[in-house]
């Protein structure tokens, strides 16, 4: 390689594309400075909410757009295609030429996106371990961009045709993939619905589809630069599209799956811990049928009843494995169940009281300490032969064990800060209401795929933690209202940035179901703080479940 | 001393095309080599190969006495040898100044030499007053003379023209044929394709005509001009003297 032609390859290049480049620089520095100014805007700010989500959404998609006129413009100065290159004549070796893309790639576009990252966590008091955890994901944000495209433009000879191919692969991946999910939506339901709900996998399988469409385009990149044989390159485009569809249909391995290991009973004794089934509970309710082939099934649910959990877990059902024996000896094993690993939003008012330090949390469920959840899953036919009979039903259920800690107290104030982390929350505003109060909280956090959720838009749904206001000297605690707040902006920039700036608003009007438990007045309100409570991990564990006299259809 | 340019069976087929046919050429250092054919004889399709733009199916190519298809001594040839290519490949978003500048960069002249002869053929191809005039805007008369000046500027010791005086007017056409018989008279080789025979008549020394792949007729100037005009001698070598001249009905009489 002749190294001393690179930095002339590469100001030719820069010459080239200048103006282009120039202005996805602008809107690199436009879209650091709006998330790493820490800037967000409360949810009645409805001109404002409008304003920033355009910008928010607007400058990454823009963004995008330039680098699809850039890269081609950039591959295709010297085309590889035909013979009208300029460096076919001259003495420039093939492999000088692709070293100086590559550089001017990662230069210019792939290292100033990860240093406007780097300043922008730096700005905002990430943590030096989440930064860490942070750049390889920006890293490859760029990357599943850049090389694909890249590797269209060294397979066309101008714009026009790179833009039909790229149209032509995104429709032809589209399709592909929307007649793959149909399928899978038709014929296997259940573990469609199960693979939904189970972010980390869906994020690992995106992950891995997109690492083999960077490898694939990186070699096709490189055989065309290396060797100019299109035909081998057409081959590594075709094989990379197959495995990165392939791939995002059938990846099973969840790499950013945190470790589930069994509890610590060193610290939380699991011994005495058992699960009986409230029998009045049961329900039963048609399976959601997508398919007309399949046979109509019945799901039955139930509520668990938890029983000498310690103070401050909570337990949650990952998996049911049930079969009932009638008492004509039959023996019916369950469909799959559908779990729903980690529902949000069931917060035990035993655990928060014990991570409160015995505060009562007064507007809790009564139903806390119990879940509800589905325990078996049968043919209708045979749930209409049998919904009567009475039988036994024997399962094995695991359960994931969590327990609750303070992680930040905030007074109640304008400007009150709390820090978690890389989480960042300050208070923003406090509405004090007739009955309650309002507040407007800025969380800033980083939107890492080891730890993230659906957008949550219930105060009591947050991603593994939920607020209390706490009156220590009244010995009262209180959960915010089920109030949904759909806050647009915040919700697609956690879609397109790492930094997530976001308002969550809390409603604390010290009633449930609305009937007031505990009058929340001017009074109530001075003697409060606001305590942010998270559930970690602790561990997994199994417990056997019998319930004898079962009835499927249990007369109410 | 062995041959500026010389071709052993050189064959280049397009799918079931043979657009050069086993072609055995031999120019002598010092030539002014002028390369002439019917439109898709061939003529392009061999510029192609010399200068590495197109691989040959099969058959051997030496410039000086080097191998072109030897990848390990592909860029030792690209370094004796200037092209002025058919689409002149210039960079559009570069001005004169800077297009000389980055194709001297290329061939790792050092600075002074890069500035002397770079300003001097700014100078001799009237393109001194571009300033910041990006070459897109250039003209297609400029556009030749800058691509020629850039050939020029490695000073090679072969220079490869595709058609170099096509669409380029009178002046233009002056400053290219002044300054491509100094290279000779410096002796550089020069192969050159045109149409335009009577540029070829004024100033090759030696000319071969090619037809459906293959050589068909190769002469001195001095040969040809003693048995008649090329124009002539082309037509006949290309058997275009039997053909019968169709004639427009309404021009007819």
């Amino acid at each position: 390689m002749q190294t001393a032609l690179l930095p002339h390859l590469i100001w030719k290049d820069l010459r080239h594309v200048r103006v282009v480049f120039g202005l996805w620089l602008l809107l690199l520095l436009a879209q650091g400075v709006l998330i790493g100014s820490g800037f967000s805007v409360g949810p009645g700010q409805m001109l404002w909410q409008i304003a920033y989500t355009i910008l928010a959404m607007g400058i990454p998609v823009l963004q995008g757009l330039v680098l699809v006129i850039l890269i081609p413009l950039l591959i295709q100065d010297e085309s590889l295609v035909g013979t009208t290159a300029f460096w076919f004549t001259r003495p420039i070796s093939r492999g000088t030429v692709l070293a100086a893309k590559v550089l001017f790639i990662v230069g210019l576009l792939v290292i100033p996106p990860l240093v406007v990252e780097l300043l922008v966590f730096l700005a905002n008091g990430i943590q030096t371990r989440d930064i860490v955890r942070a750049l390889p994901q920006v890293l490859y944000t760029s990357l599943s961009l850049i090389v694909p495209i890249a590797a269209l433009s060294t397979l066309t000879r101008s714009f026009a045709r790179f833009a039909i191919w790229l149209v032509s692969v995104w429709v032809a991946v589209m399709a592909f993939g929307f007649v793959v999910q149909f399928e899978r939506m038709i014929f296997s339901m259940e573990t469609f619905m199960t693979d939904s709900q189970n972010t980390s996998l869906l994020f690992s399988r995106s992950i891995a589809a997109g690492l083999c469409g960077i490898v694939g385009g990186a070699l096709v990149i490189g055989n065309q630069y290396l060797t100019r044989r299109m035909r081998t390159s057409f081959v590594i485009l075709i094989v990379t599209v197959a495995s990165s569809i392939c791939v995002q249909m059938l990846w099973n391995y969840d790499f950013l799956k945190h470790p589930e290991s069994a509890a610590n009973t060193s610290t939380f004794r699991t011994d005495s811990v058992s699960v009986a089934l409230n029998p009045k509970s049961v329900f039963a309710n048609d399976a959601l049928q997508f398919s007309p082939m399949s046979d109509p099934r019945t799901s039955i649910s139930a509520r668990f009843k938890f029983s000498a959990v310690p103070h401050g877990y909570q337990l949650e059902i990952a998996d049911v494995q049930s079969e009932l024996t009638f008492a004509d000896g039959a023996k019916l094993p369950s469909g799959k169940v559908t779990a729903l690993p980690g529902l949000p939003n069931q917060w035990w008012a035993s655990a928060l009281s014990e991570a409160i330090d015995g505060v009562p949390v007064l507007n809790g469920d009564p139903d806390f300490g119990e879940v509800f959840g589905q325990v078996f899953s049968l043919d209708t036919s045979i749930f209409q032969e049998r919904k009567s009979e009475s039988a036994t039903l024997r399962g094995t259920l695991s359960l994931k064990a969590k327990y609750l800690t303070v992680v930040g107290r905030l007074p109640l104030r304008s400007g009150a800060r709390m820090v978690d982390g890389s989480r960042h929350v300050e208070i923003a505003t406090v509405v004090k209401q007739t009955t309650g109060c309002r507040l407007i909280l800025r969380e800033r956090k980083l939107n890492l795929w080891s730890t993230s959720t659906f957008s949550q838009f219930n105060p009591l749904a947050g991603d593994g933690g939920v607020y209390l206001l706490v009156n220590r000297a009244r010995n009262q605690a209180i959960l915010p209202d089920q109030n949904f707040n759909f806050d647009m902006a915040s919700t697609l920039l956690q879609a397109t940035a790492m930094l997530v700036n976001r308002s969550i608003v809390l409603d604390f009007s010290g009633s449930r179901r609305d009937k007031e438990i505990v009058s929340v007045d001017a009074d109530w309100l001075a003697g409060a703080e606001l305590v942010r409570v998270q559930a970690e991990s602790a561990g997994t564990l199994k417990r056997e479940l019998t319930a004898d006299n079962f009835v499927l259809s249990p007369k109410k | 001393m062995s041959s500026a340019i010389s071709t052993s069976q050189l064959t280049r087929h397009f799918g079931h095309f043979c657009a050069v046919d086993g072609l055995n050429l031999s120019v002598e250092r010092g030539m002014f080599y002028g390369f002439l054919g019917p439109n898709g004889a061939g003529k392009s399709t061999t510029i192609k190969m010399l200068t590495g733009l197109l691989a040959p199916t099969s058959g051997s190519m030496h410039i000086m006495g080097t191998d072109v298809s030897d990848p390990a001594r592909s860029i030792e040839v690209k370094r004796r040898i200037g092209v002025v290519p058919e689409n002149l490949a210039l960079f559009d978003n570069l001005t004169a100044n800077e297009y000389l500048t980055f194709i001297g960069r290329m061939y790792g002249m050092d600075r002074a030499t890069l500035s002397a002869r770079r300003e001097e053929l700014l100078t001799i191809m009237d393109l001194n007053e571009t300033g910041r005039k990006l070459t897109m805007e250039f003209s297609h008369g400029m556009r030749k003379k800058l691509a020629l000046a850039g050939a020029l500027i490695a000073d090679p010791d072969v220079l490869f023209l595709d058609e170099p005086f096509e669409g380029v007017d009178a002046l233009a056409a002056r400053v290219l044929r002044d300054t491509l018989q100094s290279c000779v008279a410096r002796g550089a080789t020069i192969f050159l394709t045109s149409h335009v025979l009577e540029i070829v008549e004024k100033l090759c020394t030696h000319v071969g005509i090619i037809s459906k792949g293959r050589v068909v007729f190769e002469a001195s100037m001095e040969v040809i001009r003693r048995t008649g005009s090329l124009e002539d001698q082309f037509i006949r070598a290309v058997g275009g003297d039997g053909a019968v001249v169709q004639k427009l009905s309404w021009l007819d009489g």
